[in-house]
């Protein structure tokens, strides 16, 4: 397997690393330079043994490379505690449906990085990169109702922000 | 099917589609009588969507910095981060992604020449596409679909492709009505249809497959394109010509 190989195994995944580092980082340079070092790490462990399922893999560097060396740069994010703890959810209206299709993916990306790091990196690992919970729950070391929680918690947090953004509109 | 009634679970799996056929048709009856379940679901599914609209695609210099990267890595050097395992937090992380950056852009520069001259010979015989071709190829690298319509169909199943079908739009590509179905699979492949009531244009360089209106294959920036005109004018754009020809056999279109 030569290095050549690793570029054609790769680099159609790089949409996919891209958007999950531009989650675990606040800034687009941030992002672009851990997906080069996602990259050159990745291309020292495949010089020694290429794996079986490149997507996974990949994703799996880009977030240990994420969480060990650049996040200590990273900026703190606020972030929304349980937005819905205790208490019920109510379906989101038209109104809002209308604002979600109005949303560009800079307005996404900063509703992300209101969320805690848990819950924003499982929606990237599972909307964004395709993966499943089982797929993520095995990236990140935790259970897949884990995985499944954060996810569902962020969604109904970023339903939140965007029915705050309807009424800070409205208001 | 016993309800757990864990709602929060419940929703999750099934936002997620991860209840399999038997769990998901038993879930979606409980739905019918249960409103904190649907409030659950309909919340997930709003989340679910403003996280979709985040996508983006990695920037084109991105990748010319990783093949040059990759190109100047030697063989047998150590690990990449031990320099910045023994620097100091802040100022030294920036220090040691500076230290790359140089050399990875005097290498982008060096490979931009290569590339350019390289360009210059490609770029005399490389055809200039129609402009939906151009939109299609577009709306393909941009994960971007033609309009916000919801389709009158459902997205074709490309289910034995292990193909999952990621979002639908109905619109215009340069003047022409569309509807666009994506697709992804596991593995981070993307397949992008489009469908329409009039025929597309050929791409320049198409390599048209048995009779004078049969399917016609193309690639143009580093997307294979294929298109048919019956049972109906679609469009098939991906990066893996072998999964376009495959999503085109099963849609039956060859």
């Amino acid at each position: 397997m030569t290095d050549e190989d690793f570029l054609r195994a790769t680099l159609g995944h790089l949409d996919l690393v891209h958007s999950l580092a531009r989650r675990l980082m606040p800034s687009r340079e941030a992002a672009e330079d851990l997906v080069q070092e996602t990259y050159l790490r990745a291309l020292q462990g495949w010089r020694k043994q290429p794996p079986d399922a490149v997507a996974p893999w990949l994703a799996t560097i880009c977030l240990n490379t994420g969480r060990s060396t650049f996040r200590r740069a990273a900026v703190r994010p606020v972030e929304i505690l349980d937005a819905d703890a205790g208490r019920d959810v109510s379906a989101p209206a038209d109104v809002e449906r209308q604002v979600i299709g109005r949303l560009d993916a800079e307005a996404v990306h900063r509703a992300l990085w209101r969320l805690p790091e848990a819950q924003r990196e499982a929606i990237t690992l599972m909307d964004l990169c395709g993966f499943t919970a089982a797929e993520v729950a095995e990236m990140i070391g935790s259970p897949r109702g884990t995985v499944l929680a954060r996810v569902h918690r962020g969604h109904k947090a970023l339903a939140e922000l965007v029915r705050e953004e309807v009424y800070d509109s409205d208001a | 099917m016993t309800v757990t009634h864990d709602r929060a679970a419940d929703a999750a799996a099934y936002v997620a589609g991860e209840l399999d056929h038997s769990a998901c048709d038993d879930f979606e009856n409980h739905l019918i009588d249960c409103e904190q379940c649907w409030a659950e679901v309909e919340a997930g599914r709003a989340g679910r969507a403003i996280a979709e609209a985040g996508r983006e695609v990695a920037p084109v210099h991105l990748r010319d910095s990783i093949r040059a990267l990759v190109a100047a890595a030697p063989l047998g050097s150590a690990p990449l981060g031990a320099a910045r395992e023994q620097a100091p937090a802040d100022p030294v992380i920036g220090t040691a992604i500076e230290r790359r950056r140089v050399p990875g852009r005097l290498l982008v520069a060096a490979a931009s020449v290569a590339l350019l001259l390289a360009g210059l010979v490609v770029a005399t015989h490389r055809p200039e596409q129609p402009s939906a071709i151009r939109a299609a190829v577009a709306g393909f690298r941009e994960q971007r679909l033609p309009g916000r319509g919801i389709p009158l169909a459902g997205a074709p199943d490309l289910g034995r492709l292990s193909m999952r079908s990621i979002g639908a739009g109905s619109g215009s590509l340069e003047g022409q009505q569309v509807t666009a179905y994506a697709y992804r699979d596991d593995q981070g492949r993307r397949l992008l249809i489009y469908v329409s009531d009039e025929a597309f244009p050929t791409a320049r360089g198409a390599v048209r497959q048995g009779s004078a209106d049969g399917p016609w294959i193309a690639e143009t920036d580093e997307v294979t394109v294929l298109c048919a005109r019956r049972p109906h004018a679609l469009l098939v754009l991906g990066e893996d010509t072998t999964l376009v020809r495959a999503a085109a056999d099963a849609l039956d279109v060859t």
